[in-house]
């Protein structure tokens, strides 16, 4: 039974976690918290595949000749010195531990975004977003930009004119300005281009006296105002900000 | 070890139905108690922030993961239990080095990221081929595969020779590393015990169904792979909250700090090879080219997660030795990089 754990079934019970995890993130609209959209499908199907698996092993019969009695003979050849017992019980045991740990952290936590806290003192500007033509976007409908796609045009520095004219409203969320606290802060988000491991945080900066009294460091905000140009670059001189609950998409891509 | 009383053939059938549906309960208890304790909690269950992003961090590499694992796991059964056993054999040169050149390439076709062509380089290994063959297609198949050129293309597209460099440093690595081990006096000890005995069980059973076969190879094949993923994700996660990046950016600018800086940063952060040139392009402003060149080449080939995919089918020994070698000369890459741009 220990032998057929660790070589079979272990697998077979972590792979039923993991597509089951897969799916339920999949169907409830959740995937986006932790991979591209690009991969969404991919990754459904993949996890559908591995359920039938599963599913056959869990219903089927095992196959006889396949099994322990065969591969024990050959590791008396290739392996002379038996396993001893304790090993055995601690592989058994490890593996019962990373069962439930997988469970725990795959099905029972909720699902989350990355806490604001990772954003702290990291570099905010787009320089490092790719994919987007700052020109492509200066001929667009700014009404569906997102706070990556002004941090773009602020980064491509010759796009004033569509900054000027714009009255942008913005959603994201709250990290103070290092410098001037008091009157500026950043409204940003995680950019995503793989998975959450690589989420980079993008913002512009919003020049608002006085809002620590209104809301904290971290709170999803969706601000409105105009562009101006400060000293040391675009800030966004804010004319409303309100504060809203977190969107189901946190991330944008 | 195991009771020597052989069992009846009817007692023996009884003890297996009932031994699966064992199997079916727990697989049903740790589904559902996950389950019930996420809705019963709904939004209450909270970690501690730093926690909590190490948990997602983790998560995140596994859920990006376990696809392509589950492919390269198909391709694998495909190669092990459908196709007939002579074919690679017959289909490859027979010069070992011509060999190892056209399994390398063989990544074009197969454009799997670098932890799902672990399962596949053990298919092949227990269909016959070297383990300095296989080591050589598993180094070169996440570099040379067109998703991953054509995400390095538009990231840096011609900039200061990085694709290039990717590439063919890919390639000579990739080679370099299958020569050294094609040396090795007695290539089956450079597996760990248990595989290489699975390759030699595996060798001799032709017989059987073909899909209770497959069933039983994705069932084994799982059982390996994903402890060493689930572990790797969680270290890959956690690390990340515990390191600042602030350090390893500080390091940046200086011409051999920065080569050695980005090379660690590849091996914490685990990321796939057909989307790590977006991940580099944000640090491309405080980096110079040769510490992104060396991050696209040695982080393609070994990171945390790798090593303990990799340690499930090669010895420890073998797996610093890789490390050590794709190591080196990724630094070496990456310097001659920064001596020429």
């Amino acid at each position: 039974m220990r032998d057929a754990f660790l070589k079979y079934w272990r697998g077979i019970l972590l792979t039923a976690i993991g597509a089951v995890a897969t799916i339920w993130l999949a169907l409830s609209g959740q995937l986006g918290l932790y991979i591209h959209p690009r991969y969404f499908a991919f990754t459904a199907i993949m996890a559908g595949i591995a359920l039938v698996f599963v599913l056959v092993a869990l219903v089927l019969p095992r196959q006889r000749d396949d099994g322990h009695a065969q591969d024990h003979d050959h590791d008396h050849e290739v392996e002379p010195r038996a396993r001893p017992a304790w090993r055995g019980r601690l592989a058994v045991a490890s593996s019962a531990v990373l069962l439930v740990a997988t469970a725990a952290a795959l099905l029972a936590l909720p699902p989350t975004t990355l806490s604001t806290s990772l954003a702290d003192g990291r570099d905010l500007s787009a320089s490092g977003i790719v994919g987007e033509n700052a020109i492509e976007l200066a001929s667009a409908d700014p009404a569906s930009f997102t706070v990556k796609d002004w941090a773009v045009l602020i980064a491509d520095g010759a796009s004033g004119s569509v900054l000027q004219d714009a009255s942008p409203r913005i959603v994201g969320f709250v990290i103070a300005d290092p410098e001037t606290p008091e009157t500026t802060f950043a409204v940003a988000r995680y950019v995503m281009t793989c998975c959450a491991v690589d989420a980079q945080p993008v913002g512009i900066r919003v020049e608002l006296p006085g809002w620590q009294e209104r809301f904290a460091d971290g709170a999803w905000v969706e601000v409105g105002g105009r562009f101006a140009q400060a000293s040391d670059g675009w800030v966004l001189r804010a004319e409303s900000v309100e504060t809203i609950e977190q969107p189901a998409e946190p991330y944008v891509y | 070890m195991r009771a020597t009383l052989a069992p009846t053939p009817g007692h023996e059938h009884r003890q297996r139905s009932r031994g699966r549906f064992v199997w079916l309960a727990i697989a049903a208890v740790l589904i559902l108690g996950g389950v019930g304790v996420r809705l019963a909690t709904q939004g209450g269950a909270t970690l501690p922030n730093a926690l909590q992003d190490g948990v997602t961090l983790a998560v995140s590499v596994f859920v990006e993961s376990l696809p392509f694992i589950v492919l390269g796991v198909l391709l694998s059964v495909v190669v092990q239990v459908w196709l007939p056993a002579r074919w690679i054999e017959r289909a490859l040169p027979r010069t070992p080095w011509l060999r190892r050149v056209l399994l390398s390439l063989l990544g074009v076709f197969l454009p799997v990221c670098e932890c799902g062509n672990v399962p596949l380089a053990r298919g092949l290994i227990s269909r016959g081929l070297s383990p300095a063959e296989s080591i050589t297609f598993l180094l070169a198949a996440p570099i040379l595969n067109p998703v991953t050129i054509i995400t390095t293309y538009q990231a840096f597209g011609w900039d200061h020779g990085i694709l290039v460099a990717r590439i063919v440093g890919g390639f000579v690595i990739a080679n370099l590393v299958g020569w050294v081990f094609s040396r090795h006096p007695d290539p089956q000890t450079v597996l760990t015990p248990s595989f290489a005995a699975s390759c030699a069980a595996h060798h001799d059973e032709e017989g059987g169904r073909r899909w209770s076969r497959s069933v039983a190879r994705f069932a084994e094949e799982m059982s390996t792979l994903l402890p060493a993923l689930l572990v790797g994700s969680a270290i890959a996660g956690l690390i990340q909250v515990g390191i600042p990046r602030e350090w390893l950016e500080a390091l940046g600018a200086n011409p051999i700090w920065s080569v050695l800086a980005l090379m660690a940063l590849a091996f914490v952060v685990s990321i796939c090879s057909n989307v790590d040139a977006f991940f580099m392009l944000a640090f491309g402003s405080v980096f110079l080219p040769g510490g992104i060149v060396a991050f696209l080449t040695f982080g393609a080939m070994v990171d945390i997660k790798m090593v303990a995919l990799m340690r499930t089918t090669f010895r420890t020994s073998t797996v610093v030795q890789i490390t050590a070698i794709v190591g080196l000369a990724s630094l070496a890459l990456g310097l001659g990089v920064n001596l020429l741009a």
